[in-house]
């Protein structure tokens, strides 16, 4: 298997071995299925299926950049990257500060972050220090009060094609000071720049980039770049709640708060995850044991990152298909079946914060995709988690049941009550 | 000799301040080239010896950039050493620091250790802040000062173990008020009823 620039662990190889072969047969079904026609064929069951199954690698990026809607989202608002890739020069030369321009703070803040994305990847690895000795973490370039600081000459085309996304990015969505400079589409949300992007656009890059003349052609660069940014976009608009990376981080605590009802709740337990849900339980009322923090800041980072370093680096993969054709609900899955197939190890602990060391590190290992992605899509319970309002949500997972909100066993919402989310699902058709 | 205490500290302060190398140095005595941006909460356990007892330190480390705070301000709870880190390169870091610090007295328990540490003092020409400049800071906010070099293993010990020996003296010396405060209890009950007899109170 493609190792897209990263260094590839024991476990993973020995798995490949197995994987490789049953990617060959999926190819071939690929291959059938695609013969007949020029172009991807319409969302259906069927194709639903073999996306579960994964997309095989010489297909993933046109699969990818089509069914996550991005493909019709960059037709329907051409031109708008090619603005947005000049914004920082033209008010560097408009002599705008950090001050009066909040984008150049959020700017400040992705820079120490484009050298620790996938610092360990052959492709993102940095390969000039400010000074030949210097090599911190996150390097004194970082400082941008002085543009001509952050230097970028030299480093890779994935360094540099990373900063740019992120920097039009945060064009985009954060309103100018110069309100006569505004976009031909205007964005709803402020999010400006957010940890976690980072991992985002710089997965798009290795994937739309394989197998591609991206570091020999410049116009392949730029074509790459702007599919890139409007992928990016269109699971920020369109395939996950709002405001997961907004200023509050809202839609992170939100996401949250259903993954636990989840877990709690009666579909929970025909998800088999009760001993979970018990040992949170336990966690929730062992209050006063100081010593232990909320399970959401793990959660939350695995949401927050699409998984991206969470699981080995295929199964991440294996998860984005899904995700990219799916929405958020397939994310609440994994989830799901991470707590479900460890409960015994999670409660097999004396230490409360032993299993929460565990929960954290233990997605690293599930290197076996396809058996891990075959679980995850059973049962089939159907999970809608943030369609409508939260009200909404708790009488839809019940179905005809009640929904007890008075239970106190469930996490309390709090400020995200009246937080309507949009429908997760990207426009495949309903059953 | 079994571990007597148990401390949680945390580790807080801007993003790309160096928290995560700070971590890794005061854990495993090295230091990475390749770090990647911390998101959500990371923690790492150290046994250290302080006066023949060992203490066992649970150490917390966290996303820097603002609007994660939200969700980890949860994290103070019970925390009893909290260290805020700057860049001695980047001022920005520097001036975040009241910020940080009303984050502290906001969200945690009144007599947390706090310890000001100056991180990246190797980085002699990229310096913006003085040494001097740090230690006001440390004055103004009350606490100890360190500055630090996670890449050439500068202070970083010390600054933990001043932090453990710190708490577990302060927890110590607050056991023995409590045991001695009992004593005087008992005394004044005693006394309250030798003097009753005499009609007083």
């Amino acid at each position: 298997m493609e190792d897209y620039g990263f260094l590839k662990s024991e476990e993973q190889k020995s798995y490949d071995f197995h994987y490789l072969e049953i990617m060959k047969r999926r190819l071939k079904k690929w291959d059938k299925l695609l013969e007949k026609s020029e172009v991807l064929p319409p969302k259906s069951e069927k194709l639903k299926r073999y996306i579960r199954k994964g997309i095989p690698p010489s297909l993933r990026k046109e699969c990818w950049f089509h069914y996550s809607g991005a493909e019709r989202f960059m037709e329907e608002n051409d031109g708008l990257f090619d603005i947005l890739q000049f914004r920082e020069l033209q008010d560097i030369q408009a002599g705008y500060s950090r001050n009066d321009n909040k984008i150049f703070q959020h700017i400040e803040v992705l820079d120490r972050d484009v050298f620790r994305t996938f610092p360990d990847n052959s492709k993102f690895k940095r390969r000039n220090f400010p000074d030949s000795e210097e090599i911190s973490s996150n390097s004194s370039t970082a400082t941008l009060v002085n543009f001509d600081k952050f230097e970028l000459e030299g480093e890779s085309y994935y360094i540099q094609s990373l900063r740019k996304i992120l920097v039009c990015f945060a064009y985009y969505s954060w309103p100018h000071p110069n309100p006569n400079r505004q976009l031909p589409k205007s964005c709803t949300y402020q999010i400006g720049y957010c940890q976690s992007l980072n991992f985002i656009v710089g997965l798009l890059l290795l994937i739309y980039s394989d197998n591609t003349i991206y570091e020999t052609d410049e116009n392949c660069r730029y074509e790459i770049e702007k599919r890139v940014f409007f992928t990016l976009v269109v699971i920020i608009e369109e395939l996950l709640p709002k405001e997961v990376y907004g200023v509050n981080l809202e839609g992170t605590q939100l996401t949250q708060d259903v993954l636990w009802k989840w877990l709690f709740n009666i579909r929970g337990s025909r998800f088999g995850v009760e001993k979970t849900a018990q040992w949170i339980r336990s966690l929730e009322n062992r209050k006063s044991d100081s010593s232990m923090p909320p399970l959401d800041l793990i959660t939350g980072h695995w949401f927050m990152t699409l998984y991206i370093g969470v699981l080995p680096f295929e199964t991440t993969l294996r998860v984005w298909d899904c995700f990219l054709y799916q929405g958020e609900k397939v994310l609440m899955r994994v989830a799901i079946t991470i707590f479900k197939l460890y409960q015994e190890q999670i409660l097999s602990f004396p230490e409360p914060i032993q299993s929460w060391k565990f929960v954290k590190e233990i997605p690293k290992k599930l290197h076996d995709c396809h058996s891990f992605m075959n679980i995850v899509f059973k049962p089939r319970y159907p999970i809608k988690p943030t369609e409508g309002s939260l009200e909404n949500f708790g009488s839809q997972i019940n179905g005809r049941e009640s929904f007890d909100s008075q239970d106190e066993n469930l996490p309390m919402i709090s400020n995200t009550k009246n937080l309507s989310i949009r429908r997760g699902v990207g426009n495949i058709p309903n059953k | 000799m079994g571990v007597i205490q148990q401390i949680k500290l945390l580790i807080i302060g801007e993003s790309g301040a160096g928290k995560s190398s700070i971590l890794l140095r005061f854990i495993d005595d090295s230091f990475s080239h390749s770090f990647i941006t911390t998101i959500g909460i990371d923690f790492k356990i150290k046994t250290v010896e302080i006066d023949g007892k060992l203490i066992k330190l649970q150490i917390w480390d966290t996303a820097g950039q603002e609007r994660f705070r939200n969700i980890t301000n949860a994290y103070y709870r019970g925390a009893m050493g909290i260290f805020i880190v700057y860049d001695v390169t980047d001022r920005k870091s520097f001036e975040s620091l009241n910020e940080w610090k009303r984050n502290v007295e906001k969200l945690s328990t009144k007599d947390v250790t706090v310890i000001l540490i100056g991180n990246k003092c190797d980085m002699e020409s990229d310096r913006k802040i003085s040494i001097e400049e740090g230690r006001a800071k440390a004055n103004e906010f009350n606490c100890n000062f360190f500055e630090t070099s996670s890449k050439n293993n500068i202070g970083i010990e010390e600054a933990f173990l001043t932090m453990a020996k710190d708490i577990y003296y302060r927890t110590k010396a607050s056991e023995e008020d409590a045991i001695q405060l009992k004593k005087e209890n008992v005394i004044t009950l005693s006394n309250e009823k030798s003097t009753k007899t005499s009609g007083c109170c």
